[in-house]
């Protein structure tokens, strides 16, 4: 199992890269380029070619990314209650949170430092690394979460899986453009750094999994092959609903965050699939781990690395921005490479080495 | 190097990046924050690496893996009745 979360740790964090490098594409394509700043390229246009789409259909693909690094963080919990004497209480959750908190504050330091602007709100200064505050959040109510998911394991993930469609059915509501009271008092209520906004269910479903093993990882790995079957049509549909969702919105651009309802499903079957098979031996496996094993080092650099490399392209390559498939493939490398280089940069200097930790976590 | 001494090192290294921390053979790992999820895992794979040995999936919990004394224990089972 543990070279297993160890991969898909690896695919988390490559989808994470490539989430940005895609919001970043279409910025190009929307605003950034030359052609559509000399008029040559209309944004309707855009919206009809092949870039467009394969850009749309990464960011649904990749959609599994946080899921995947939450759901780990909740086998790990399991790991601690599952001892003999193991009680899960605040004071054991304490020295994981204090570890956390120091590189979330300078990233987000870094990011403003680097966009020239301080937040705008609180949502604008959570929102960006909004995988750390969630994962205090869940540590925080750990105490419960426990002995909810030993002795009610399904009940736990009924209520944490309603919690996280109902919030989602109202923002689709919202995204479709539908005015009902109290809707938009409700969607500013439920951000995606709350544990309760839009994804409580992978932290949860991470824990059951963890301690209930013996009973439910055997069953998978015997359905593994329609758990992948399953992932493909569940990805294919996801894709679907938000090219149809926007048609329905009219001519409205529906936005690069819609989720829709069939990508929870297709992010449950991903994770669920790749718990459940053992992926032969490889180079690129072993590099997907060993980008695993260094994950949150590389989520919390990757923003403003992508964003430095974004800008540098912008002025020095700007014939770049036209071609997506350049310029969306240099930014994904260089979210993981950046940081993989500062990481050893740190590492391997000895004064800067005892930070490492505060540094990347 | 005995094993002790090899997870240490692995431990100070490659986890903590090399603070200078004396890590007691019964000190809990995951209660000080040394052991989080990320770590865990690459500590598993360096156990399985260096030792030829097999984590089960049923061996880990804090049983095994809360201190240096613990894991020892475990790796040695695993090499007597290898």
């Amino acid at each position: 199992m543990s070279n297993r979360l160890l991969f898909l740790s690896g695919l988390a964090i490559l989808m994470i890269s490539v989430q940005h490098a895609t919001a970043y594409g279409l910025q190009a394509m929307f605003s950034w380029s030359n052609s559509i700043q000399t008029g040559a390229v209309t944004p309707d246009e855009v919206f009809t070619s092949l870039p467009y789409y394969v850009t749309m259909i990464l960011r649904q693909l990749a959609a599994f990314a946080v899921p995947g690094f939450l759901f780990i963080s909740g086998y790990f919990l399991a790991f601690m209650a599952r001892g003999k004497n193991s009680k899960v209480t605040f004071q054991t959750m304490l020295p994981r949170i204090k570890i956390l908190l120091p590189p979330f504050f300078i990233w987000t330091i870094i990011r403003f430092a680097m966009l020239r602007s301080i937040p705008a709100s609180v949502e604008d200064f959570f929102q960006p690394y909004h995988f750390i505050p969630l994962l205090i959040q869940f540590y925080l109510i750990a105490p419960l979460l426990v002995p909810l998911a030993r002795k009610h394991p399904v009940l736990l993930l009924l209520a944490f899986g309603a919690m996280q469609l109902g919030v989602q059915y109202f923002r689709y509501l919202d995204d479709l453009g539908m005015q009902l009271t109290g809707l938009s008092a409700l969607i500013a209520e439920t951000p995606r750094w709350l544990f309760f906004g839009q994804q409580p269910f992978w932290f949860p479903l991470g824990l059951v999994v963890g301690l209930h093993t013996q009973s439910i990882v055997p069953r998978l790995v015997k359905m593994r092959w329609a758990l992948v079957a399953m992932t493909v049509l569940l990805a294919i549909l996801s894709v679907v609903e938000y090219f149809v969702a926007d048609r329905l919105n009219g001519e409205i651009w529906i936005g690069p965050s819609f989720s829709g309802f069939i990508r929870n499903f297709y992010i449950l079957f991903m994770i669920l699939a790749l718990i459940s098979i053992d992926i032969a031996a490889s180079p690129v496996k072993s590099f997907i781990q060993t980008l695993g094993s260094q994950s949150l080092g590389i989520y919390l650099a990757n923003i403003p690395s992508i964003y430095a490399v974004a800008l540098l392209m912008y002025h020095l390559t700007p014939w770049a921005l036209e071609i997506q498939v350049i310029y969306q493939v240099v930014l994904t490398i260089a979210g993981l490479a950046i940081p993989l280089l500062l990481m050893r940069m740190v590492r391997s200097l000895n004064s800067l080495r005892p930070s490492y930790r505060y540094i990347f976590g | 190097m005995n094993i002790e001494q090899t997870l240490e090192q692995f431990i100070i290294n490659e986890l903590l990046m090399g603070q200078n921390v004396d890590i007691d053979p019964n000190q809990s790992l995951t209660g000080s924050g040394i052991i989080d999820s990320l770590s865990l895992l690459r500590l598993i794979g360096f156990i399985e690496e260096t030792f030829s040995v097999q984590v089960e999936d049923t061996e880990l919990n804090p049983d095994n893996f809360e201190t240096l004394n613990l894991m020892v224990e475990l790796i040695e089972g695993k090499l007597t009745h290898k």
